[in-house]
Order: structure tokens, then sequence, then C-alpha cells
């Protein structure tokens, strides 16, 4: 698999599993358990035989002693498709320099495609630009991981994109990796029907450091999404703009969860591979960020 | 150089400290640098004040407190001081016929000019003149006989206030006959008013021939009511001579008061034609001999009113010896030549004493004076100790503070700083647009 740059952190996430976090639709054979149930050897429950059934799964050895015919079954398993919508928009460029919004984004995306991809689950990308828009549908292929790390690197960051209409063509997972300056309110109506369809949604709020604790020089902010906001950051409105900035976070936060959807504040500056391991962790292993 | 209010000049001074210390203290606009989450910091001022240990923007703060220093100068209104000597002088000269010698008065108040010193002429009137034009100063007027010190007095004021400033003192000379006619209530109180001695130099005046002119009468009749007048009017062989027409003027009238210098023709026909009472218009007009009770009084100088049934009569314009009681012109004169012709709108009652009265009398004598009026009697120096009292001179400073005065270079300056402050508005401007 050629991943380039992306090689140390595969490493370093590999044996990492993304568990689906309640039973997946019945499907193709995958790691996730299914709703339905199925004849592995693995024993989970006896159910009175029905017409129709194969008489293959009847119990002979409980029929030959209780005279009733019971079907013998085992827990299925399924493939759960995962589909990330990455927003590429022009606040994700940034700081400028380092490009960390966004570069956090990418390892994000790539370490969770390779966690979702060892699983056999299916992966696929949609790329969010305002300059050059990508969609890779979901696949179980070997290279999908380096093909979705290969399409991030040649994005190009630019415009303020909505994200919202691609979750309805998403795949039963779906990561929105955003941070979550551009249509929040219809990207949260989106996720929340996803997640009543029976569908997983995570968003992953990309957070730069230099956000939460901007520089005390005074500057002159300015909105790259908009070039008329610009506003003056100085000591005397630094204190406002991380209360408002907080609280901003906050409801994004509350208000996602409400509605089902699993949601994890990612800074820039935190090691891509513990944030993997704490997003992929089963549900109910430990409560959530 | 000097200011009428020079603490403007330290306040302009303290304002343009003011300016140096606001470029220390600039406002500027801080970088601009992307921030997503911009709209999270609140609304304000995008300018961030800074403190800086060298001024910035050189090239508006020399501007600006060249602006503030050019408008605190025109308010502190720079004067030059005047050149010349500490003791300054204003010469007052009269300029008037009745003055004998108009070359030796012009002499006169020569030796008293220099650099610094003010020349006021003056006859009724008063005017100030530049030195230079003393010699090129005309002959007075025929008519201008008579001059009054209240008018001189208060130019000489004004010139003295203009030239006091940067010297000790000044002085007043006045170069005049002083005659009684030549003072009025007002011109002890505007004597007073300067604050120092007078110096007076007499002039030598015309011989006062008002009372004996040499009269000719034409076209008399026996019984013209002026005729006893006449008889008691004392003639002599006076400087003037006046010629008496009751009719129509002929041309040896004209010819005669046009060659003769002084020469006073008065025209005052006998009879009133019904014509030119039409043409006044202003009296009762329904009888041929137009009867009204008018008042005449003598123009200027002493006012002795004539009440008497006269006939009115219109007069040509010029200048105003009599009125009537509304205030019509009753006799007028008017140079012409080298004497004046006088035109008395005064009709005479043929019947009453009117002509024998005191009155009367003196309104004939007024009629019969010389051109501009009768000269007034000169009036020894011991007469007038108020006038040329001994004391002091003005003192300049006193003087100088009391002017009114405005610097020219006050709309210069604030023209300057107009410009400054208009080339200010463009330096900001390409500021700003590059700052932006």
């Amino acid at each position: 698999m050629a991943v380039g740059p992306y090689g140390a952190l595969l490493d370093a996430v590999r044996g990492v599993r993304w568990p689906a976090r309640r039973a997946v639709p019945q499907g193709a054979p995958g790691a996730h358990q299914a709703r339905s149930r199925g004849m592995a050897p693995e024993f989970a429950e006896y159910r009175p035989y029905r017409q129709g059934d194969d008489p293959k799964r009847l119990d002979w050895k409980l029929l030959a002693r209780s005279d009733k015919a019971f079907v013998r079954l085992a827990p299925d398993h399924a493939t759960l498709g995962t589909t990330f919508i990455l927003d590429a928009s022009a606040s994700m460029n940034y700081p400028a320099a380092e490009l960390n919004k966004w570069t956090l984004a990418k390892r994000l995306t790539v370490a969770l495609a390779a966690a979702a991809h060892s699983g056999s689950d299916p992966v696929g990308v949609v790329i969010a630009s305002a300059l050059t828009a990508q969609r890779l549908e979901p696949r179980t292929r070997r290279g999908v991981v380096g093909e979705i790390a290969r399409a991030l690197d040649a994005t190009r960051l630019g415009g303020s994109p909505a994200l919202a209409p691609h979750v309805a063509l998403s795949a039963p997972r779906c990561v929105v990796v955003t941070d979550c300056l551009g249509d929040i309110a219809e990207l949260r109506t989106a996720l929340s029907q996803h997640v009543v369809r029976g569908g997983e949604a995570y968003l992953l709020h990309v957070v730069s450091r230099a956000e939460l604790e901007p520089s005390p020089e005074p500057v002159l902010a300015t909105d790259p999404r908009d070039d008329n906001v610009r506003r003056a950051l100085m000591s005397a409105t630094r204190e406002t703009y991380q209360e408002r900035f907080g609280e901003f976070r906050s409801e994004v936060a509350r208000s996602m969860r409400a509605d089902g959807v699993q949601v994890f504040e990612v800074i820039d500056d935190a090691p891509v591979d513990v944030l993997v391991r704490r997003i992929a962790r089963p549900a109910g292993s430990e409560a959530q960020r | 150089m000097s200011f009428l209010a020079p603490w403007m000049m330290i306040a302009g001074i303290v304002g343009a400290l003011g300016v140096f210390a606001l470029h220390l203290l600039t406002t500027r606009r801080p970088p601009a640098v992307m921030l997503p989450t911009a709209r999270f910091v609140p609304e304000s001022d995008v300018r961030a004040v800074a403190r800086a240990s060298r001024p910035t923007d050189v090239l508006l703060l020399v501007l600006r407190a060249l602006a503030v220093l050019a408008i605190a100068a025109a308010f502190a209104q720079p004067v030059p001081d005047a050149p010349g000597a500490q003791v300054r002088t204003v010469v007052a000269l009269e300029w008037t016929t009745a003055v004998a010698d108009i070359e030796a008065a012009r002499a006169k108040a020569k030796e008293y000019l220099s650099r610094g010193n003010a020349l006021v002429v003056f006859d009724t009137a008063a005017r100030e003149l530049p030195q230079e034009a003393l010699d090129t100063l005309s002959a007075p007027s025929p008519l201008l006989r008579r001059a009054t010190l209240s008018p001189m007095f208060v130019r000489a004021h004004d010139a003295g206030m203009r030239i006091a400033r940067g010297a000790d003192s000044v002085r007043l000379v006045v170069i005049s006959g002083v005659t009684a006619d030549g003072l009025d209530a007002a011109t002890p109180n505007l004597r007073a008013s300067w604050p120092g001695r007078v110096e007076v130099v007499r002039l030598a005046m015309q011989a006062d021939t008002s009372a004996t002119p040499t009269l000719e009468v034409s076209g008399i009749l026996p019984d013209d009511p002026l005729q006893p007048a006449l008889a008691s009017l004392r003639t002599g062989r006076g400087a003037h001579g006046v010629r008496l027409a009751r009719a129509e003027a002929t041309a040896a009238d004209t010819a005669w008061v046009r060659e003769v210098t002084g020469a006073v023709l008065v025209l005052w026909p006998a009879t009133a034609a019904s014509a030119d009472v039409a043409r006044d218009g202003s009296i009762d007009a329904r009888a041929d001999t137009v009867i009204s009770a008018g008042v005449v009084a003598l123009d200027g100088g002493e006012a002795v009113p004539l009440v008497a049934p006269l006939m009115r009569r219109a007069v040509p314009e010029g200048r105003v010896v009599a009125r009537w009681r509304d205030g019509m012109p009753a006799v007028t004169e008017r140079v012409y030549g080298n004497g004046c012709v006088r035109s008395v709108g005064v009709g005479i009652p043929v019947a009453g004493d009117l002509t024998l009265r005191p009155p009367f009398a003196h309104f004939l004598e007024a009629m019969l004076a010389p051109c501009g009026g009768a000269r007034g009697v000169v009036l020894p120096d011991s007469a007038l100790p108020w006038l040329h009292a001994e004391g002091v001179l003005a003192d300049g400073p006193t003087l100088a503070a009391a002017a009114p005065m405005s610097s020219p270079l006050t709309k210069w300056l604030l023209l300057i700083a107009a410009l400054l402050l208009a080339v200010e508005q463009v330096v900001r401007r390409i500021h700003l647009r590059r700052s932006a």
C-alpha cells in the first residue's frame, strides 16, 4: 500500500479495530455484529423450527431428547461501509504556514480509514472543496486507503462548500471531519436524519490550538470564508472571543450528541494515533468526551 | 515684529507639542491575520493604540504642527513694528482757501514730516494721506474756507494709534489758523481724548472781508424790498467782490465771476415766476403771489432762522448755504471759474418789515459772504488754553494698546494653514491607502 508520509501513522494504528457502535444491518460477512442470526459455530440461542428452515440447522440431539424441533442460531457478522466527508474549505487552511487543521483532518481520515478497512469494511471519502471536490465511493479492495491518501494530498482548499448534501449519500457510517464553521445547522439536520435511518454518524470537530489560544499581539482577524468579517483581536477582545468560541463548541457538541451523533473535538496538536484509538473505542467501554 | 495677542501664540506652541505627543501615541491598524474563528471576536475599533519612542508619520506630524502654528500665529496677529524714530509725529495740516499762503503751510508741514510720521489734512473733514501726497496736493477748492478741528482730532487719534507701535511717544502738531468757526461742542472732548500735549503752529489767514464786500447790485427796482437792507449794509473795498443780480444774470456777470478770483455772483431774482414755484412744488401754488410761512436757516456754523411768509423757489444743486425748515435747500452755491455762483431761492415779501429786522440783516450778510462762507475770527492762543496745554507727549505704548489693529498677515497665515491642512488630507489618504 503506497501511503507515503502516512506510513508511520498507519504503523501506529495497526491492530486498531473500529467496531460498530450497534448491530449493523445484514450484509456481506464482516467484523461487525449484525442484527440477523446466522449459522456460525458460535452458539447464540435456540428457536423453534419453522417451515422453510433449512433442516441442516436443526439440533438433532435436542430433538432426540425433547422430541421438539429447535433450530440452533449463532450471531451473524456483517461489514459496515464508512464514508468520510472532509471539509476542505478555506477555514481548514489554518494556520496557513503549517496547515495544521487540514493536516490533522487528513491524517485522521487515513488512520480511521485504515482501521475500518482492516475490518474489511468498505471505505470511501467525499472531499468537499470549492476548488477540487472529489468523491471516492466506499470500497473494500486493497489499496483503497492509499487512494484516499492521494486524493487528500491532491486537494486544494478554498471557498465555503456545503457538507450537508453529502450526508444523505453516505455509507451507513458517516464521519464528518470539519471545523464546524460552515453550514453547521444544515449538517446537524442531515446527521440526525442519518442516525434516524439507522446509520452511525461521527462529527470530528477540528480545532486549532491557535484558535483556542490566539497570539496576544493585536491582530486584525480576518475570516477566510468571508473577507467582510474583519475584527480586531487584542487584549480587550481576547477574553470575549474565547468565551464565545467556547460556547460555540459546547453548543455544537451538545446539540449533535442530543441527535445521536458521536462528537469528538480534535485539536491539531494532539497525537493522531491516540485520537484514532479514542474515536474507534467500542461503545460502552468508556464515557465519550 | 510683535503680536497683538501673544497668548494665542503660546497656545499654538502648546497645541503643536500636543500634536507631537499624539504622534507618539499613534493609533495604528494591527496586521491583518487570517483567523477562521474571527466571527467570535466582538466588534470593536480595528485600530489599536500603541506608544512609540519616536514619532510616527513624520511628514504628517510636520504638516499638522505647521498648520497649528500657522493658525495660532494668525490669531496671535503678528504686526511689524512701524519703522521710524522713538518720537513720532502726527502732522495735522489745515488745507483751506482761508490760509493766506498755502505753499508756506505745505513747507511748514514738510518740516515735521519724516519716516514713520503721519499726515492728516483737514478742512471741514479730515483724511490721512501718505506723506508723499503732500507734494502733489492740489490747491483747496474755493468753497473750502473753513477748517473744523473735531474731525481732525478723530483722524489724528487714529493715525497716532497706527504709528505708535514701536515708538516711545507720539506728538501731535496742528498747523492751522484756528478760527472760531473751526470749533464746535465736541472739540474740547475730542482734544481731551488725545493723551498728550498738542503743538499748534499758527498759519497766517486771509483777511476776513465778509462783513465788507465790494458790492455791485444789478436789476434792482426802487421799490425792491431789499433796498432798505442793502442801504444799511456795510460795504467797502473788501478782498472779494460780490455782484447781486436781482434780475437775470448777464454774460458780463458770468464772465466776471469766471475770471475774478473770489468773485461771488448772487442770483436772487426780485420777482418769483410762477413756473419756478411750480417746479419746486413743495408749497401752495394757488395764487400768483405765492405766500408761505417759511423758515430759512443758515446751513452749518451759526444757525439764524428767518421766519416770515417767504416764497420758495427752486435752486440748482450745489453746496447748501441755507435750508428750509423741511430740510430742502433754500440757498446753494457752486464753483464757477475762479469764483462762485450763489443761487437764492427765497422770495422776499413786498409788504412788511422783514428786511428791517436783524435776522434778515444777518441772512443778507451770509448771502454776500465769500465763496465757501464767511471765515470766522482767528482765536488767540490765550483763548484756547485747553487746546495746546503744556504737558508730556502722548505715550506710544498706551496709544498702540488702544489701537483696534488687525494684522495684515492674518489672512495669509490662515491661507497657509488651509493649504497645509489640505496637503495633510492628501498625505493622510495616501497613508491610509497604503496601510489598508
